[in-house]
């Protein structure tokens, strides 16, 4: 044969159906799930949470599995930087988990349907609110229903470093309890070199970790602190530019200032992640951060001898911290939203939630806090370093959802206003004003599609009435 | 006769159905992945639309807000016509003379060349890490450099974290990749530029540069005016380095349109707002190229084009 017969076009037909064939059967074992290792029997569920830098997998699915024979809970565990677009590309394409795990905004997912609404289940099941601390439940309510469950809490704490108070002749165990001392101790705990450069800080305003060169994580507890409310009892008006906000601000853009400013900016762009970061490297004394630090410092800095506390608070403030929940809720196309249920139903009991606080603590995960309260206060639980103080500053608790439906663009204009402030570049009253007209706008925009979805269910639920 | 041209018909008709069932795997996946979400990004830019609800029609308001009322608008396009003006020329002229120095067969060229192109394997997110460090006001190698020149430590640039210096810091990155793809297409351009050429320039007098200036230049036209656009258009994509390592701060100075783009699609879930900036991006790449054609396309010397 030829090369001209071989390319002759009835012989081409057969291969390149085959051809065709061939990868369209390559491309449908994409689709065709890998068999799970573990053997099981009943319903399969998938649990998706989010893995952690340790790679530790809940306990409770494999407990819950051990206790019945009905229903088998497989753990699908996904990277914090793809869990939020995958949950969402599954509810679009209708193939959610039937259980979902996350933190941050629960307001976020429930006003756009993406979760089921657990009160006829709590109600049916007798399911005690009181257990969980009474904080969590704003965050976890969407138009007067629920649709998710706290299991853990991450909240915001004082940091000091016991030996940098001792080297500036301070009490080590006494923390700045308002913010004139604050300033008074960060100004005697700051070190400079022979030409003058600062080598260590008191304190810089705004420095938590470098999440990015600029994407500093805000700190609504100072406001939060005198009052603040940053929106209306109604949620639909934006209130930046409150006495008590521009005086937060007025207050921390000073203070920026005064602590060194350039030499601060210097100091912060410096520092990583890990054992680079400010704090556990020992060249900030005093910073604000989460509960969970208190595992960085003890993988990163087991030495570092330091105390929490509750914030600094101004004259006539009170004490206040912010909060985010971790939180279990069923996706609203859930396959098997009754055993989805029995799962969670399980999994918040005080016995479990005690059991999985232990288990982390014996698994040196220190940074988890259940939002159980007895678990949150059992004896291991209490074992994790400073954990009387987290509990206490749950009584004070400002969530860290302000705006549900505008949550991202309040953080990230909030954030551009302390930069505009601190820096300089505006007012704090000019600044918190620009953001709050950012802000106010694209809540607008989410009302009127809140409004839109709203009328597009009901006209749903008539035409399905109808055809009924 | 009749029967012939039939048979022929069919031949062609199977040669045809054979060819396009090869291609349709392609073709089944550029509709279904390409063509069809880019029809429907077009219909979502005059909706309101965040993916779990259906979309909202607001007609053109999404362009409106563009244009009237985002702060950040303006911002971005400034930032990255910026990040464009001055990284185009530098990556371009960067490779072009990279490519005039190993061009040449040497000893020992072959294994330059590779050193010069390995910097460009290194993936975005990688390189942006790198440069974190090689730019931290402290610690980085930049300003070591910068002070063991002599550079007293308050004047050293704070880069990534002074909105002054973050762009310039993001644009002098583009030195890393000079050394990659760019300079092999400038490397056979240089290659295919015959001889004799520069021989008959050297006969008459020609020095180095009159040479560059009208032997080189001329002839490799074409190579420079296709990267130049490939540029200009990647340029105006800027977006991974802005995103790992700044986020777009410090005071929005890195915010670059496909970064503005990204917060506003996939942190915002604000899908109509973000087609319509992809669609406005689109049709300034599209004009601008247009436009060089027109203005620069007429003087390119290409090869194959004009026989001599």
């Amino acid at each position: 044969m030829n090369s001209a017969s071989a390319m002759r076009p009835s012989n081409l037909l057969p291969g390149g159906v085959a051809a065709v064939g061939a990868l369209l059967g390559l491309g449908l074992l994409v689709f065709v799930r890998p068999p799970t290792a573990e053997e099981h029997r009943g319903t399969a569920l998938q649990l998706w949470y989010t893995t952690g830098a340790d790679e530790s997998k809940p306990q409770a699915p494999v407990w819950f599995n051990e206790s019945q024979d009905e229903i088998y809970i497989e753990r699908v565990g996904l990277p914090f930087m793809q869990i939020e677009q995958k949950f969402l590309t599954s509810v679009v394409g209708n193939v959610a988990p039937d259980l979902f795990e996350y933190f941050g905004s629960v307001a976020q997912w429930s006003a756009r349907g993406a979760l089921l609404p657990l009160d006829e289940f709590m109600e049916r099941d007798g399911f005690d609110r009181s257990r969980v601390f009474d904080s969590l439940w704003g965050e976890m309510t969407w138009e007067g229903k629920t649709f998710a469950l706290p299991t853990g809490v991450g909240c915001d704490a004082f940091y000091w470093n016991k030996d940098h108070f001792r080297e500036a002749g301070l009490d080590p165990e006494k923390p700045p309890a308002t913010w004139d001392k604050l300033e008074e101790f960060a100004h005697k705990l700051v070190v400079r070199n022979e030409e003058g450069e600062m080598t260590r800080a008191g304190y810089i305003p705004g420095y938590w970790s470098p999440m990015s060169v600029s994407g500093y994580p805000i700190f609504l507890f100072w406001p939060a602190q005198l009052g603040a409310k940053f929106v209306s009892n109604d949620g639909r008006k934006v209130n930046l530019t409150s006495e008590a906000c521009v005086q937060a601000m007025e207050w921390e853009a000073g203070l920026f200032r005064r602590l060194g400013g350039d030499d601060l900016v210097r100091m912060r762009n410096s520092f990583g992640y890990a054992d680079q970061q400010g704090f556990i490297s020992g060249q900030v004394s005093m910073i604000a951060q989460k509960n969970s630090f208190v595992q960085e410092l003890r993988k990163f800095a087991p030495e570092l001898d330091y105390g929490v506390s509750l914030f600094p608070v101004p004259e006539g403030g009170h004490p206040s911290t912010t909060f985010g929940p971790v939180w279990i809720g069923i996706p609203a196309c859930a396959k098997h939203p009754e055993q989805a249920w029995e799962y969670i139903k399980f999994y918040t009991t005080d016995d479990i939630q005690t059991r999985s606080a232990a288990y982390a603590v014996d698994h040196d995960q220190v940074a988890f806090f259940p939002a159980n309260k007895t678990a949150a206060q059992s004896p291991k639980q209490m074992s994790v370093p400073h954990m009387p103080v987290f509990i206490e500053s749950m009584k004070w608790g400002t969530p860290t959802t302000v705006v549900p439906l505008a949550h991202t663009v309040f953080y990230r204009e909030y954030a551009l206003a302390w930069d505009n402030a601190t820096l300089g570049k505006k007012t704090p009253r000019q600044a918190l004003l620009d953001a709050e007209t950012e802000i106010q706008r694209a809540l607008e925009g989410q009302l009127d599609y809140a409004e839109f979805y709203r009328k597009h269910l009901e006209q749903e639920t008539a035409m399905a009435e109808d055809r009924g | 006769m009749k029967l012939g041209k039939f048979l022929q018909r069919q031949a062609y008709d199977k040669e045809a159905l054979a060819g396009y069932l090869f291609a349709s795997p392609w073709i089944i996946g550029f509709v279904v992945f390409s063509l069809v979400p880019i029809a429907l990004s077009f219909y979502y830019s005059f909706c309101r639309y965040d993916v779990l609800r259906p979309p909202m029609w607001v007609g053109l308001e999404n362009y409106k807000t563009l244009f009237f009322d985002s702060p950040t608008f303006y911002h971005s396009i400034y930032n990255t016509l910026f990040f464009t003006v001055f990284r185009v020329p530098l990556v371009v002229v960067g490779s072009l003379l990279l490519a005039m120095l190993v061009t040449r067969e040497r000893p020992g060229v072959r294994v330059v060349r590779t050193l010069y192109y390995l910097p460009s394997i290194v993936s975005g997110v990688a390189l942006s890490v790198i440069w974190m460090w090689m730019y931290n006001p402290k610690y980085g190698l930049v300003n070591q450099l910068l002070a063991s020149m002599g550079v007293p430590t308050p004047n050293l640039p704070e880069w990534l974290g002074s909105p002054k210096w973050s762009k310039t810091a993001i644009v002098l990155m583009g030195l890393w990749s000079i050394g990659g793809g760019r300079m092999i297409v400038f490397i056979a351009g240089l290659s295919s530029v015959p001889r004799h050429l520069y021989e008959t320039a050297a006969i008459d007098g020609a020095g180095w540069w009159a040479q560059f200036r009208h032997v080189t230049l001329p002839q490799i036209s074409s190579v420079l005016f296709l990267l130049t656009i490939v540029e200009i258009i990647g340029s105006f994509q800027v977006f991974t380095e802005a995103f790992i390592m700044t986020r777009g701060g410090p005071l929005n100075s890195t915010l670059f349109y496909n970064l503005d783009l990204y917060n506003k699609a996939f942190l915002d879930y604000e899908m109509g707002l973000a087609s319509a900036m992809a669609w406005l991006l689109f049709a300034a790449t599209l004009l601008i190229t247009l436009f060089l054609f027109k203005v620069v396309g007429g003087r390119i010397y290409y090869e194959a084009a004009k026989p001599q």
